[in-house]
């Protein structure tokens, strides 16, 4: 008796080791497809994605939101530190904000008084939508943020998200109630931009680090540190005049520093420009009833 | 109570055991996400799941199996954004190379355990570094990964203290 099960054993004892190595096997070639796959087809990939982070978008909504009051503590903290030196500084910059907001005044009405002469058409008002960002990448080689907003909020694919005064990304995945944006410095990222004060034109490319690279900038154009990038309006995603940063000198080319800062990444306003941009004709070329 | 349904809830009792493993290795995939307001972390957020991986496969290699591996790679995939299937590739590449050394690995004192783990996770972290360089087709700074890498070993012994605290208190 012994005797027999221990051959049964000789024999089942390989049979499940040569088992376990073709389902290894198997489970390797079939993570090296998911790789082709998502190289090859990204709708169904996105499809997949989206469903996680909806499935996942309550249970991340709820665990930011202590981790929010945590993060509120420690500002509070730090802000007690310093008040009367901020509140010097802030004085001061309120008189010249004034200052400013007078000038602003009258070239706003100098501006509509041109316009009007001109006859030249308003771009489109702007509707958005703020979400809450519950959702980091997580990793060395992503910049994306899951904002709890999705198409039931009327958030589309291709809206730009802006934090603050800047630019932050733009929507690339929409489920029913989260988003994915893809931020300025992810590696994937291009925007065409425009240097404000002598209209070169570049594309902003992001390299996964703080500061994206300004690239295919005209040889001799006249471009310092300390101008201001906005959003060029080509390519039809963003509307034009978006702002991005302001042009820092690095590693001999030009790279552009967001206004934003990317650990406090907390409420992004997803803006509807009312544009049909590549991408949303990317979108409908499926269908032959589509957009003409 | 009759035998049958003391079956049906040892069974039941044994499944939920059986999914310890893999549901800390989701818990904390989830968990590396929610955002935090520490400088850069997001960027560098320790590599939960090679910690989980290699742990459960070192110590209860029936419990982690291929297939679980494969979806605990699929969900950081999906989560991440980033590109599909390197997860799920890279930690069944790690699952087959804990599998040949756990018998080495298990025997030692936890200090050489974690010797195993700095080895295997600088596989794991080269592999993706090559794999995401490659599916983007752009050279990638490798200083956030590195960065990464350290935070991922250091944090392994605090996690494995965790991961042998559930594997006491519910694996068994």
């Amino acid at each position: 008796m012994k005797d027999r099960t221990g051959s049964v054993l000789r024999l089942t004892q390989p049979l499940r080791l040569w088992l376990q190595r073709f389902t290894f096997l198997l489970l390797l070639a079939g993570a090296a497809g998911l790789m082709l796959l998502g190289k090859a087809d990204t709708v169904i990939v996105e499809r997949m994605r989206v469903t996680a982070s909806d499935a996942l978008a309550p249970v991340l909504d709820a665990l930011s939101r202590p981790t929010a009051a945590l993060n509120d503590a420690i500002d509070a903290g730090r802000n007690v530190y310093g008040l009367a030196l901020e509140n010097r500084t802030l004085r001061e910059e309120n008189a010249r904000l004034l200052q400013w907001q007078a000038v602003a005044r009258r070239l706003e009405a100098e501006n509509a008084a041109l316009r009007g002469l001109m006859g030249f058409v308003p771009e489109t008002a702007a509707s958005e939508v703020t979400a809450r960002v519950i959702g980091a990448s997580g990793g060395a080689y992503v910049r994306s943020v899951l904002a709890a907003a999705g198409a039931r909020h009327g958030v589309r694919k291709g809206q730009a998200a802006v934090a603050g005064t800047g630019l932050a990304g733009r929507v690339n995945e929409v489920g029913d109630r989260s988003a994915r944006v893809l931020l300025i410095t992810d590696l994937n990222s291009r925007i065409p931009v425009v240097v404000e004060s002598s209209r070169d034109h570049a594309i902003l490319v992001g390299d996964n680090g703080d500061r994206p690279r300004l690239d295919y900038l005209r040889p001799n154009a006249r471009v310092a540190p300390g101008d201001r990038v906005v959003t060029s309006g080509l390519g039809g995603i963003f509307p034009p005049g978006i702002p991005v940063g302001t042009v820092v000198a690095a590693d001999g080319g030009f790279r552009v520093q967001p206004p934003i800062d990317w650990d406090r990444l907390e409420f992004l306003r997803l803006m509807d420009f009312g544009l049909s941009g590549p991408v949303r004709a990317h979108e409908s070329a499926g269908d032959p009833g589509g957009r003409p | 109570m009759n035998p049958a349904d003391s079956g049906l809830l040892h069974r039941l009792d044994a499944a939920a055991r059986a999914a310890v493993p893999t549901l800390t290795a989701l818990a904390l995939i989830v968990a590396g996400v929610v955002p935090l307001r520490l400088p850069e972390f997001a960027a560098v957020v320790p590599w939960f799941a090679l910690m989980a991986v290699y742990y459960w496969t070192m110590y209860r290699a029936e419990l982690m199996p291929a297939p679980a591996v494969f979806a605990i790679g699929v969900f950081q995939d999906l989560l991440s954004g980033g590109p599909f299937g390197v997860n799920a590739f890279v930690l069944l590449l790690t699952h087959g190379a804990v599998m040949t050394q756990r018998r080495v690995l298990m025997r030692r004192p936890f200090s050489l355990g974690w010797l195993g783990f700095v080895a295997i996770a600088l596989m794991g972290f080269a592999l993706t570094w090559l794999a995401m360089a490659l599916l983007n087709l752009t050279l990638i700074d490798p200083r956030a990964a590195m960065v990464q890498y350290v935070l991922t070993v250091l944090l392994y012994p605090p996690i494995a203290w965790v991961f042998a605290a559930a594997h006491r208190a519910w694996v068994h």
